[in-house]
């Protein structure tokens, strides 16, 4: 780039442009084009994630700016780690820090979280969900932060009320908050968050052994627009009516799977809320009673309507057409009841209806799909797994009509064949396509969708047993921009697919199950192209040897999650894996026939301080030596036996 | 008044009632200085006393069988219970049975003038004795009488109870008289004394843990009844409606209610009583003698009682302005007790806490260690809830974690620690006890007592009160280890107890 260039763009300039640009690749694009440019980006940039702890210390001075910091797909992160990063790392990046994502960070402590919190003082958000070891004095050094909003605490294992308590003390502006899957966590709690944290407006108890006492308690949140309370088994209608008088802001509420409350709680809590936007309440009623539908009538703001699972009847449908115009979301998925007529009723209303699930709704046939095409042109996402009766007559109305069709799930819908993709291919915007288990589509079809469809990012062809090689092809030269791909048991794949689809340079995940005739050769030049691959299923792959695995271990440096189970490797070439893969986080090792229990040893000692969760065959509980597991557990890492 | 003299007064309450009725059936006994002197005293409370439970359940009674079953001696069973049949002929019998105790009555008392005359003012001990085996042979006497006087009336009952004030006082007599001359009969009291002694001392032995089981019945019973005299705040009886009692510090103090007549021994409850009576013999083993004695006053109109405190210018007494009545006795002693009365009761765990009743010291000591909810004030809680309470009211207090680490190594001594002291405790205690009942015995012997047999009674009291104070203990110390042992346990202990305690 020549230096003229540089001065008609200035930096103001330079920084405008910079914000359209979206995508990590392109940002990377604009990183190489010259130093000047580099400098722009690094200055400007505002959330970085780190991928290697190797390159914190040198990202972190570069990136002085940040306000997001996320450390979750970061391994080894721990108490040493923290104390490095604040005393050796540049001084100035924790002053502008605002948010940090510490998610699966099981290895860190708390004394280390503690110091990380004190060192931000304007941390507005710590997201530590999945550290499943953290337990109330992690909670304790979260609420050091007292500038939090937002906190997430999901599947915090340890956090009791104690817990709890020294957050609602300490953060008292706090105005997210989840807590979903802390068990511990009982309604002494929760009542004096609610106490204590007036501010809150979006919180999540779901599946918290809490009763309906907790929700008298958070009627009292003045400001409370998002409630989550997804398998709360223990709230009952009681704790429904409390609501009706509380929380006057409520906008959004999930009482999916709350086993105990009935039509006449869910009538108490809408006519409350004549103004809710989003309700879920999946799997929680056997049907939707009349007097229930009436009160929905009411909800003229009503949006997003989740009712998975009901059965529900076409006045239903019909009512919701009739009075919520509004309607852009609707969950119908495993409903009984649902038929073509109700869907006509439903559409008839709602035309500005954007996601449509109909998994399972078994006896909607091509009418109904035709109609939703005509009458939903702005529909997005449609989900229609194991719709059986639906064929190529209603795709060929989704091709012509949806043409912003980003997301089409027809997994299981035999009914979709060759032509059907060729139809669909008039949805020039799909992203996500799932045609698993639709055992009547080839390569000619999948070529349809490849070269049309050149947004696409994920297809999954799961047990498509007539794609192959030339299928791929097509892939690799349509969709370039495929990260998702699940080729399993697609077994006419050969090596040479292989390599067609290591022309996918954005390829993170491969899913390629039980791929019998894939060799060595194949995978090796996966490995070597799709330097991206981070999550990798190569269950049942019985013809890759070592060799395959070793190409693996030394050019797939990306790799984060992989699946070795049932296959030949040996204890040397495991052993490398584990020892050279630093990113790797998730190993699932099960069934290795030609791995010794001292070869598995081995492995583990060698990924042992990185890797954060691993599955053994439930034989090696006792033959693996105790300290191992022990410094496994010390270390934050999870140990599944199979 | 100290404690010493309350006990004495307390024990001096019935026989002095007894003589007040002896002037009502026209003998001469107020010659009795010291005795009309504390007859004259006591009358007002022992009304008090007795309108609560035990009139109200005479009232009731068939006089008949209560002579039949528990007064008379031997030798008159035969003819009393002939007389459960209305018959003129043993009208007859009957009245030439009381004239001929009358005359013995006379006889007697003119024994006692005469005797008085020549030792008056100059008591010893020998006198003492011979003092008190007439008293007790004059109220077996009198028990006699009044219990066939009142088999005289059997067919009227119905009519006069209600009306005849001489009925009532008769019926009220019987009541009080009961306990003190069965089974002595013309016996001397010095042989029946040791024999209580043996007894009293045999049930130290064998029935023990038959009377830790009573005495923790008991204490469950008060536990739940304690809050009963906060609850009963929110009553609202109009002033008037309901019947004012009063019990006086010394009935309030007074360790039991309830007594042998055979033995003397002293229980809480009626209950316990009657359980204890099987001892006696099989008479006392019948089903009607181990019943409940029922209440078939179901006819007349009860007026609510509520009770007052002695004590003058408590919220509880009925001179204040704001008079808030106490619902049942035990309402009024543990009310008196934890407000107007020392708190002699220390936690031999912490030996901070000091209690009044000991109910309440059992409960804290229940938890007393356990105190592992901590607030970042300092504060410790034995209850999370309670915590959690604190916390929302006051602003910037926090709960505390405690060092896990410590808790692992230290729990061992402590609980050592804990064992130690209720080691040494308990052995400290023996000596006070003693000394307890030196004191009772020897205020006993300078007012010259003539029914000795309450001492023992006052060494079981305080013997149970020594056996409440270590069970618990041991209890705790036990259930202390075995959370130590299995750290999960700890908590549902806590909860569990906590529950009971709710």
């Amino acid at each position: 780039m020549s230096e003229s260039l540089l001065c008609v763009l200035t930096e103001d300039l330079l920084v405008r442009v910079l914000h359209h640009l979206h995508s990590d690749a392109d940002r990377k694009s604009w990183r190489l084009v010259c130093k000047h440019l580099n400098r722009v980006e690094s200055l400007t940039r505002t959330t970085i994630r780190i991928l290697r702890i190797e390159f914190l210390l040198a990202l972190l001075h570069k990136f002085r700016n940040i306000q997001e910091l996320d450390l979750s797909l970061c391994p080894r992160i721990d108490d040493g780690a923290v104390k490095v990063m604040l005393s050796q790392g540049s001084p100035g990046w924790t002053r502008g820090l605002k948010r940090l994502v510490l998610s699966r960070a099981t290895g860190l402590g708390h004394s280390g979280l503690e110091q990380l919190v004190r060192a931000c003082p304007l941390l507005e958000a710590v997201d530590v969900s999945h550290c499943w070891g953290f337990g109330d004095r992690e909670a304790a050094a979260i609420s050091c932060g007292t500038r939090l909003r937002e906190v997430n605490m999901d599947k915090c294992l340890g956090v009791t009320d104690i817990g709890l308590a020294r957050i609602a003390v300490g953060c008292s502006r706090l105005e997210r908050l989840s807590l979903k899957w802390c068990f511990e966590i009982s309604d002494l709690g929760v009542d004096l968050l609610c106490k204590k944290c007036f501010y809150l407006k979006v919180l999540d108890v779901s599946y918290l052994k809490v009763t309906s006492k907790s929700l008298r308690s958070i009627a009292s949140l003045l400001n409370l627009e998002v409630l989550v309370m997804v398998g709360c088994s223990l709230v009952d209608d009681v704790g429904l009516r409390y609501l009706e008088n509380g929380c006057p802001l409520l906008k959004t509420i999930d009482v999916s799977r709350c086993n105990c409350i009935s039509s006449s709680g869910l009538i108490s809590l809408v006519s409350g809320h004549v103004d809710l936007v989003q309700i879920a309440a999946g799997y929680c009623l056997s049907e939707l009673s009349g007097p229930l539908v009436h009160c929905l009538k009411n909800l003229e703001q009503l949006s997003v309507i989740r009712i998975d699972g009901v059965q529900v009847s076409d006045f239903f449908l019909q009512t919701i057409g009739k009075n919520c115009k509004f309607i852009v979301e609707l969950g119908l998925s495993k409903c009984i009841g649902v038929t073509n007529m109700g869907i006509l009723h439903l559409v008839s209303g709602c035309g500005s209806l954007k996601i449509l699930d109909l998994t399972c709704c078994r006896s909607i046939t091509d009418a109904a799909i035709s109609t939703i095409a005509d009458t939903c042109p702005d529909l997005v996402c449609l989900r229609l797994e194991s719709c059986d009766m639906v064929t190529e007559n209603c795709i060929y109305h989704l091709g012509s009509s949806c043409l912003l069709l980003e997301e089409l799930d027809l997994t299981d819908c035999s009914g979709i064949n060759d032509i059907a993709l060729k139809y669909l291919s008039g949805c020039s915007e799909l992203v996500r396509l799932k045609l698993g288990l639709c055992t009547n589509i080839s390569n000619i079809g999948l070529s349809q969708i490849a070269y049309n469809c050149r947004k696409m990012a994920e297809l999954d062809l799961y047990r498509c047993v007539y794609i192959g090689d030339d299928g791929l092809a097509a892939l690799a030269s349509g969709c370039k921009k495929l990260m998702k791909l699940n080729v399993s048991y697609c077994n006419r794949i050969t090596d040479k697919g292989m390599e067609y689809l290591s022309h996918l340079g954005e390829l993170s995940e491969l899913e390629m199950r039980g791929l019998s005739n894939v060799t060595s050769i194949g995978i090796k030049a996966v490995a070597l192209s799709c330097k991206r691959l981070a999550d990798l299923d190569l269950k049942h792959c019985e013809k890759i040897d070592d060799s395959g695995f070793w190409a693996l271990a030394f050019y797939s440096q990306n790799l984060r999650q992989i699946n070795l189970s049932n296959c030949n490797v040996s204890d040397v070439v495991l052993c490398l894996m584990m020892g050279n893969l630093k990113r790797l986080q998730d190993a699932k090792l099960v069934h290795l026939f030609k791995v010794t229990v001292k070869g598995m040893e081995l492995a583990l000692r060698a990924c042992c301080g990185r890797i954060k969760k691993v599955k053994l065959h439930s034989s090696l509980r006792f033959l693996i030596s105790s300290e191992i597991l022990d410094t496994f557990q010390a270390q934050g890492c999870k140990v599944r036996w199979d | 008044m100290d404690r010493k003299e309350s006990l004495c007064t307390n024990t001096w309450t019935e026989p002095s009632s007894l003589t007040n009725c002896g002037n009502g059936l026209q003998t001469n006994l107020s010659s009795d200085p010291s005795i009309s002197d504390y007859g004259e005293r006591v009358e007002a409370p022992f009304k008090d006393f007795n309108q609560p439970s035990q009139m109200q359940s005479l009232l009731s009674k068939n006089v008949i069988k209560i002579a039949d079953q528990e007064n008379c001696p031997p030798s008159d069973s035969s003819q009393t219970s002939i007389l459960q049949n209305w018959d003129a002929s043993v009208m007859l019998n009957n009245l030439s049975f009381l004239e001929k105790k009358v005359h013995q009555l006379q006889e007697l008392v003119c024994l006692i003038v005469s005797k008085k005359g020549q030792t008056f003012g100059q008591p010893n001990e020998l006198l003492t004795q011979e003092q008190q085996l007439i008293t007790a042979d004059l109220t077996s006497i009198i028990v006699q009488l009044i219990s066939s006087a009142g088999s005289l009336l059997p067919s009227a009952r119905h009519t006069l109870t209600s009306t005849s004030p001489l009925v009532q006082q008769l019926c009220q007599l019987q009541g009080i008289t009961v306990p003190f001359a069965s089974g002595s009969g013309q016996s001397s009291v010095q042989p029946q004394n040791n024999g209580a002694d043996k007894l009293s001392e045999s049930s130290l032995k064998n029935g023990l843990p038959n009377n830790c089981d009573l005495e923790q019945k008991y204490n469950v019973e008060e536990h739940e009844l304690k809050d009963e005299e906060d609850a009963d705040d929110g009553e609202n009886l109009l002033p008037g409606s309901y019947e004012i009692l009063q019990l006086e510090k010394e009935e309030i103090l007074a360790p039991h209610t309830h007594f042998c007549t055979i033995c003397g021994k002293g229980f809480k409850r009626d209950a316990n009583l009657r359980m204890h009576m099987r001892g006696h013999g099989d008479e006392y083993k019948t089903a009607a003698a181990l019943a409940k004695p029922h209440k078939e006053s179901e006819s007349q109109p009860k007026l609510i009682k509520r009770y007052s405190c002695p004590y003058a210018g408590c919220k509880r007494n009925k001179d204040h302005k704001k008079f808030q009545p106490l619902k049942t006795i035990l309402c009024v002693k543990n009310h008196y007790k934890r407000t107007h009365c020392d708190k002699n009761y220390t936690c031999s765990r912490c030996h901070i806490k000091k209690f009044s009743v000991m109910a309440d010291l059992k409960t804290h000591e229940k938890h007393c260690g356990k105190d592992k909810w901590l607030c970042s004030c300092g504060t410790t809680f034995s209850r999370k809830d309670k915590l959690f309470g604190h916390i929302a009211l006051f602003q910037g207090h926090t709960p505390a974690i405690p060092m896990e680490d410590n808790k692992r190594t230290t729990g061992l001594p402590d609980q050592d620690n804990s064992k130690a002291e209720v080691m040494s405790f308990s052995s400290g205690l023996n000596p006070s006890t003693e000394n307890g009942v030196q004191n009772v015995m020897d205020v006993k012997g300078n007012i010259d007592d003539p029914i000795t047999c309450f001492s023992p009674l006052n060494f079981e009291a305080n013997f149970g009160g020594f056996n409440e104070f270590t069970q618990p203990q041991f209890d705790d110390g036990s259930e202390g280890s075995f959370s130590f042992l299995i750290p999960g346990s700890f908590k549902s202990g806590e909860l569990s107890s906590s529950d009971n305690v709710v």
